[in-house]
């Protein structure tokens, strides 16, 4: 593994495309630490049961998120986040002591209401990372910790127990806002380096530190419309 | 270590662990065994199944101490089962391992087309990385080369360590059509010399795009030392879609939910990698060994990974087994599938197979998917009854002249009468994935 190759190329979306996105083993160690950061702040067991939906395609936010739950000794098990592998997430939550179902999108609420579930059942009692479109199809007092998990262009935001803001690796990125977008820069030396890159979420930063101890900075994404059960 | 040093170091072999590839029949046996009694131990104590399985039949891990007894005594499992302890003690893990096992790393589960997708569990490494990855270098792929990964996430999740170790740097998309584009865009810029892996809808929906778009796919594919194809047997129609396009396909198959096994550049046959499973080739209908050459069902043994103990397992598959030195030099044994044993149909005393209809039904342009399900509503059955999709753009006659006329090309080289029951594509692609259709349904 070597600190200068790609480990891995995945994508990143500009404008809605996907643009090839190389990842050096040091870049991934860090994302991996920024997701432990987060991940320290819920109270997982050691040896809990965590379910990751995501697409094979999003393996540069997804493979970090993978070590960091590995390093903390949690078992995981994986889904598609697509219509037609709903019926895994179901599954998953309904036959095992799932404690976390993280990166649900959109697309799993649809194929789960098109089974005939009612996701908030199927997700009850667990901690919940959702995009943004799928954050805002969930009533967030139904009995489960839901949280936003976001793609920001390269970079990525997940909230902390606390549920204040998307934290998003200071080390790695410096946050701007322009025209009420969020931009992302690369701080650290990358294999592909960003410069003010469009991000396509809008919102606010606050950089003062999060109630759960980190210094990471915040992006709060401005309110979605929540649709109510 | 510079590419350029490492590039000439990987250049000494040809396998990546060439002594267990090349080793005597007899040594193999020799590490199969003692494999096999620390796996028995291992399983035993840490699967519920297993136990009770075991204990059901009277015989104990203690009771084997070489392979012969194993075959002799050591009990059968098969999915069924696996299953049925699931729902009979709502235990999850379906008794293959315990929660609580320090060594559990990972749930995974089959692909779940016909109910409940199957646990599966895993340690930290699954035989299935291990094998991938040694088949990538025993086929050329080399530290530095990219490779194409173009699989399901459900199935390995996003670890990727396999073709990290070995130095590879997949290119990640998903195995989905609408990737197209980017499978071209990923292969033109990068020049990976291994993808892994083209299926059957990927390849007719490459086909498109390169009929539409003017692209000349032996540009695109002009980098690729291996292109794996997986998720049904490589069918005439694929093969001669390679050929146009310039790719030598490398057919992949299930190793009965242990691991998979890759054909090497002889194509006579997947290698399985024998020092991570103990493989049987037994009549379908009872326990004796089946001789090389004759078919039997696959039924295999874990010896890689304690988490996944599947002892014995009877797979359903179908396979003819070559235990002769292969001319790629290695000594493990290769296999064929044949089909499974679930979907064999008896048609006025002629056993019939989805195979034996597939290239005709992907040879006419309407139904050159190859989407189709066999209908066995009874057994045996004196007419074979077929649901055939199609794609209504690409009729070149009536529909009931075109059943006519795939009715007629099937019976002649089927020899047993046939009833064609046409439907679109669509419809059949309801039910899964183009490679995950049931191919024999009972309605």
């Amino acid at each position: 593994m070597s600190w200068t190759m790609p480990t891995v190329v995945g994508r990143y979306l500009e404008a809605g495309k996907s643009q090839f996105f190389p990842l050096s083993e040091a870049e991934i160690n860090r994302a991996t630490r920024a997701y432990l950061r987060v991940l320290d702040s819920y109270a997982i067991p050691t040896r809990g049961h965590v379910l990751v939906t995501s697409l094979a395609s999003q393996v540069a936010y997804f493979m970090p998120l993978e070590r960091a739950l590995a390093e903390r000794h949690l078992v995981i098990s994986n889904a598609d986040s697509s219509v037609f592998d709903a019926a895994r997430v179901e599954m998953f939550a309904r036959r095992f002591n799932v404690a976390a179902v993280l990166g649900v999108t959109s697309e799993t609420l649809e194929g789960l209401a098109s089974l005939g579930h009612d996701p908030a059942k199927v997700l009850a009692g667990r901690i919940v990372w959702a995009t943004p479109a799928a954050f805002a199809r969930l009533d967030p007092d139904v009995g489960f910790t839901l949280r936003r998990w976001a793609e920001l262009g390269p970079a990525f935001g997940v909230e902390c127990s606390v549920g204040d803001g998307l934290h998003v690796s200071s080390e790695d990125w410096s946050l701007e806002v322009l025209d009420g977008e969020i931009r992302v820069t690369s701080r650290l030396p990358r294999l592909l380096p960003f410069e003010g890159q469009p991000t396509g979420l809008f919102g606010t930063v606050d950089r003062t530190p999060c109630k759960c101890g980190s210094t990471d900075a915040r992006v709060r994404l401005n309110q979605t419309p929540q649709v109510r059960r | 270590m510079n590419n350029q040093h490492s590039r000439a170091v990987d250049g000494r072999n040809k396998f990546w662990h060439e002594y267990v590839d090349t080793m005597s029949r007899q040594d193999l046996e020799r590490l199969q065994e003692s494999r096999l009694l620390r796996m028995l131990e291992q399983c035993y104590s840490g699967s519920p199944l297993l136990q009770e399985i075991w204990n059901k039949s009277g015989v104990r891990p203690s009771d084997i101490r070489n392979i012969a007894d194993f075959k002799q005594r050591a009990p059968f499992m098969d999915k069924d089962q696996i299953r049925e302890f699931r729902d009979r003690h709502n235990d999850p893990f379906a008794g293959l391992a315990r929660a609580t096992d320090p060594m559990l790393r990972m749930v995974t589960s089959t692909s779940g087309t016909t109910g409940d997708a199957t646990p599966l569990t895993w340690s930290h490494r699954s035989a299935g990385e291990t094998a991938y990855q040694r088949n990538y270098y025993g086929l050329g792929a080399r530290s530095g080369d990219y490779l194409l990964h173009s699989t399901f996430t459900f199935r390995v999740g996003q670890r990727h360590t396999g073709p990290a170790e070995g130095g590879l740097i997949p290119i990640v998309l998903d195995h989905t059509p609408a990737e197209i584009p980017r499978i071209v865009e990923a292969s033109l810029r990068f020049r990976p010399t291994v993808f892994v892996m083209l299926s059957s809808p990927l390849m007719i929906a490459l086909e498109e795009y390169f009929e539409k778009t003017r692209i000349d796919p032996r540009d695109v594919f002009e980098s690729y030392k291996v292109v794996i194809f997986g998720g049904e047997a490589l069918g005439p129609r694929q093969r001669a879609l390679a050929e146009q396009w310039g790719i030598e396909l490398y057919e992949m198959m299930a190793l009965g939910d242990i691991s998979i096994a890759i054909e090497c550049e002889m194509h006579d046959g997947c290698h399985p990698n024998e020092d991570l499973a103990l493989i049987e080739c037994l009549d379908p209908k009872g326990t004796a060994s089946m001789a090389d050459g004759e078919v039997g069902e696959l039924v295999v043994t874990m010896l890689g990974d304690p988490l996944l103990p599947l002892i014995r397992f009877r797979t359903d598959d179908l396979m003819v087994v070559n235990r002769e030195r292969c001319g790629c030099g290695r000594t493990q044994m290769r296999y064929k599938m044949v089909g499974r044993k679930s979907d064999q149909t008896m048609i006025k005393g002629r056993l019939v197979l989805p195979m034996d209809l597939r290239s005709a039904v992907e040879e006419e342009v309407e139904s050159r998917a190859g989407l189709f399900q066999i209908i066995r509503d009874q057994e045996p059955m004196d007419t074979l009854r077929l649901r055939v999709g199609h794609n209504p753009a690409a009729l070149r006659s009536s529909p009931p002249e075109f059943a006519r006329r795939l009715k007629e090309k099937l019976e002649a080289r089927l020899k047993v009468e046939v009833r064609i029951e046409l439907v679109p594509d669509a419809e059949l692609l309801k039910l899964g994935p183009p490679h995950k259709i049931p191919r024999v349904t009972r309605r």
